[in-house]
């Protein structure tokens, strides 16, 4: 039977299996795509815990309730280093916040980062949150969550994805990956840039910033603008889906640009509309019938 | 969060959290963790954390799972019989909970053999004689006489070596000698009732009142139903509030309570005292509690106007639209009787077709076990003995449509996928109302239900809707729990779409394991549907007219 290897994105998370079952829940609610009833088994990539001290509390009705994002703060900031900053600034900058944010102030210290004009309060939690998880992963930082464990966050994350990966390669039927936020650049990372990282069937990326362009320059060696589409180990389709009024998509939510094959656009840009104000939900993406459709043909359902 | 102490496995904290939040699915996957530790590397499994996990597990219900992991731990050859026999009356109350009243008694029998302490071997006999009192109500009249009296006996030995202490025993004594009186059966030789219950509530009156002491949450449930015993309905209703109100009436203690009313004190919640007791209890329970099975008459299905949006179990809210679903499958399923009513099992309508093209001219069948209408089967429906009727689509006719058997399209005997597939006379005229089948099969880890709509004891219409987890399946066959009983024979098994993935046809409490695995395990067992058009597709392809299944 086929596979499904899913990633979840930015913020902490509830525990894993809850993570998990609330997924495949919001997949199958409303006649949807029901994995479980089809006999399609599942891994969760759970890094949550690479960055935050212990799973989020409570019973959530969403998966990514943005009232719940634990805020990380600005004293990550501190020893992060000139070019770091200076990436910072830029994805920023890319983010389409309607509140206009000022540039990191040159010392990098926390206290000039408070005097930033940042936008509305779920809008500076979102900041900090995808700015932190995003740059910990990229540059591949050395984290503590709690007392008595430390990480190299990239290479802690890339071992978890990796271990997935191998166990959905030893189902038969397809193997698909299904990331979010975030998890579409733990996802495309090592599919394009991981040795031995064992090949997939299909990639759906769900509400990704891979369409904002200080990401990719980010995965280099490995992306190119002619040549960003994992090949090596994607042996099916990349679905893109999009709602573009999702804040962490970018200006320029369609990938397909970015991640070319022998520049040719072979990433398949799905848009969809969620609802409410924040549509960066993946509950909400999965209730989509644009993403329920695309993985049931992935899935061969 | 838990405060449990964790000796080792690392489980029973996520558990207990899992039970907190009544996330059965993720207390599963801790147990089917767990059970392969034990079988896998024992030494790292203390008896402590064993029995705190099976403690959770039957405060929230969740009696298979308990099964399961007391099973496993049993399988262990354990030196020290004084610790495992905790887990030994876990795995007999779970036996209980699931209906396997039989297998309980062979447990708990072989433990009293053993010589317990005086308080183990009460606690033994308590369960016991909650054994037989289950056997009592599932029984024929006809045969309730002994295990009435066997679990009086029970109940009432360990009331009388201590009547200050085993409170709970002595009511339920009292309540079945209650209930002999009803049933018309001798009790002269049994215990006085109502000496006893007011007994009862004379201690348990006098604990309350003693501010030092904490209400007891069964000293509550069990003051409430002495008053019953004394006809006073009234205070009766006061203790109950009381025991509602208790920190300590969780899901296990609530559902116990409502099953001695209804199945000991038959109320009903049509007439008093069950119309001012069973509506609060029952709606206590429901409200974000789990293991609940809802038995509807036929007339009841039949409205469409019921709203039934409840909270159960791991699913958490689950749709209206998704009950209406199962309760529209309902229509397709049929009691099976012989000519003079007496209830043999279910079937249920799908579309000839989806079984194989070449039996689309039949248009709508009946598919049910060989065992329950076959060919040549000892023991099964003779075509012509054989009655079936819809008893949803009859409500709605306000009059029982009774179809025959007209011809057996093709069956397999109960030795091979027991199943036969009946054209009934009249064809019923079932647009819409067929079951649709799936070959897909849903995932054997511990989180996937199964739906079971059938006719348990010829009663009505009963849909098995929680404590129903799909164990394992092999190509032939899949193994679940579910609440069902004889009758249910030939009956649906549904995945969580409301498709047919199996037809059922057994439970055993020593049902063998698939896969060639030793030893056997609580479990009911279905064909699968897929291996049906399977074996049904290579029939045709050898004989098109074939009726009867050559060896697989």
């Amino acid at each position: 039977m086929a596979h499904v290897t899913l990633v979840h994105g930015i913020a902490n998370k509830p525990p894993a299996d809850t993570l998990a079952g609330l997924w495949e829940r919001a997949l199958a609610e409303d006649d949807g795509l029901d994995l479980g009833a089809e006999g399609i088994s599942t891994t969760m990539v759970y890094w949550a815990d690479v960055l935050y001290p212990s799973p989020a509390e409570g019973t959530l009705e969403r998966a990514d309730d943005t009232t719940l994002l634990d805020d990380p703060g600005e004293g990550w900031l501190e020893g992060t280093s000139q070019p770091e900053r200076a990436w910072l600034d830029s994805f920023a900058r890319a983010l389409p916040l309607d509140e206009e944010v000022a540039p990191l102030p040159a010392t990098g210290s926390a206290e000039g980062y408070e005097r930033v004009l940042l936008p509305a309060w779920v809008k500076q939690r979102l900041m900090r949150t995808l700015l932190r998880d995003v740059h910990h992963y990229l540059f591949n930082s050395r984290h503590t969550p709690r007392p008595g464990e430390q990480f190299d966050v990239r290479d802690e994350i890339r071992a978890r994805m990796l271990g997935a990966l191998r166990e959905g390669a030893g189902e038969p039927g397809p193997h698909v990956v299904v990331s979010h936020s975030m998890g579409t650049v733990i996802a495309y990372d090592c599919l394009k840039r991981v040795e031995g990282c064992p090949p997939v069937d299909g990639l759906v990326t769900i509400g990704s910033p891979l369409g904002i362009e200080e990401i990719p320059l980010q995965l280099r060696p490995g992306w190119s603008r002619r040549d960003g589409f994992p090949y090596g180990t994607l042996h099916g389709p990349w679905i893109n889906i999009f709602d573009p009024l999702d804040p962490v998509v970018g200006a320029l939510p369609a990938v397909a640009r970015l991640y070319r094959r022998a520049g040719d656009d072979v990433v398949v840009d799905v848009r969809q509309q969620n609802w409410g104000r924040w549509r960066h939900d993946i509950a909400k993406y999965l209730h989509g019938p644009e993403l329920r459709a695309e993985l049931a043909r992935l899935l061969r359902v | 969060m838990s405060t449990d102490h964790d000796h080792g496995t690392g489980l029973v904290a996520p558990l207990a959290t899992a039970a907190a939040h009544y996330d059965q699915d993720g207390a599963s996957r801790q147990c089917h963790r767990l059970v392969e530790l034990l079988r896998t590397d024992e030494d790292r499994v203390p008896v402590a954390d064993v029995l705190l996990i099976l403690r959770h597990l039957r405060e929230k219900r969740w009696f298979h799972l308990s099964a399961a992991v007391a099973e496993a731990a049993l399988e262990r050859a354990e030196a020290d019989e004084a610790a495992v026999l905790p887990i030994r009356l876990h795995y007999a109350q779970a036996l209980i909970e699931q209906g396997l009243h039989l297998a309980a008694v062979a447990v708990l029998e072989r433990l009293l053999e053993r010589r317990p302490s005086p308080d183990d071997a009460a606690e033994c006999r308590g369960l016991l004689g909650r054994a037989y009192k289950q056997m009592f109500v599932v029984s024929a009249p006809s045969r309730r006489h002994r295990p009435l009296r066997r679990a009086i006996e029970l109940y009432d030995h360990v009331y009388r070596t201590d009547p200050d202490r085993f409170l709970w025993h002595g009511i339920n004594s009292t309540a079945l000698v209650q209930r002999a009186a009803v049933e018309g059966i001798a009790v002269d030789d049994l215990p006085p009732a109502v000496p006893t219950a007011e007994a009862i509530l004379a201690v348990i009156e006098r604990r309350s009142a003693d501010p030092d002491l904490d209400p007891d949450v069964w000293d509550l449930a069990t003051a409430m139903e002495a008053c019953l015993v004394l006809g006073r309905e009234e205070e009766a209703a006061t203790w109950m509030e009381a025991y509602m109100a208790h920190p300590r009436a969780d899901t296990f203690e609530l559902t116990a309570t409502l099953r001695q009313l209804e199945e000991i004190w038959c109320f009903d919640a049509g007439r008093s005292p069950g119309a001012t007791l069973l509506p609060r209890l029952q709606a206590r329970i429901l409200a974000g509690r789990d293991g609940g099975r809802i038995e509807l008459r036929a007339d009841e299905v039949a409205e469409t106007g019921i709203g039934l949006e409840k909270v159960l179990g791991q699913e958490g809210m689950v749709t209206y639209a998704w009950y209406r679903t199962g309760l529209h499958r309902g229509r397709a399923v049929a009691a099976i009787a012989d000519e003079f009513g007496e209830p043999v099992g279910t079937g249920f309508l799908v579309l000839a077709r989806d079984l194989h093209p070449d039996l689309a001219p039949h248009g709508t069948v009946l598919l049910t076990n060989s065992h329950v209408v076959g060919v040549d089967v000892p023991g099964a429906l003779a075509l012509e003995d054989a009655r079936v009727t819809f008893e949803v689509r009859s409500a709605e006719t306000s009059g029982a449509t009774t179809h025959r058997v007209a011809e057996v399209l093709w069956t397999s005997p109960p030795h091979l996928l027991d199943t036969s597939i009946l054209r009934l006379d009249p064809t019923p005229d079932a647009d819409g109302d067929s079951c649709p089948l799936t070959a897909a099969c849903p995932r054997t880890d511990g989180t996937q239900r199964v739906y079971v709509i059938g006719h348990p004891q010829g009663r009505s219409l009963s849909f098995a809707i929680a404590d129903n987890l799909l164990l394992d399946r092999d190509d032939r066959a899949l193994h679940y729990r579910a609440p069902t009983e004889p009758g249910s024979s030939g009956s649906p098994v549904f995945n969580r779409r409301w498709q047919v993935i199996a037809l059922h046809h057994a439970g055993r409490s020593d049902m063998p394991r698939l896969h060639g695995q030793a030893g056997t395990y609580p479990a009911n067992e279905g064909i699968w549907i897929e291996a049906v058009r399977r074996a049904l597709a290579a029939a045709m392809t050898r004989t098109p007219d074939v009726t009867a299944d050559g060896p697989l």
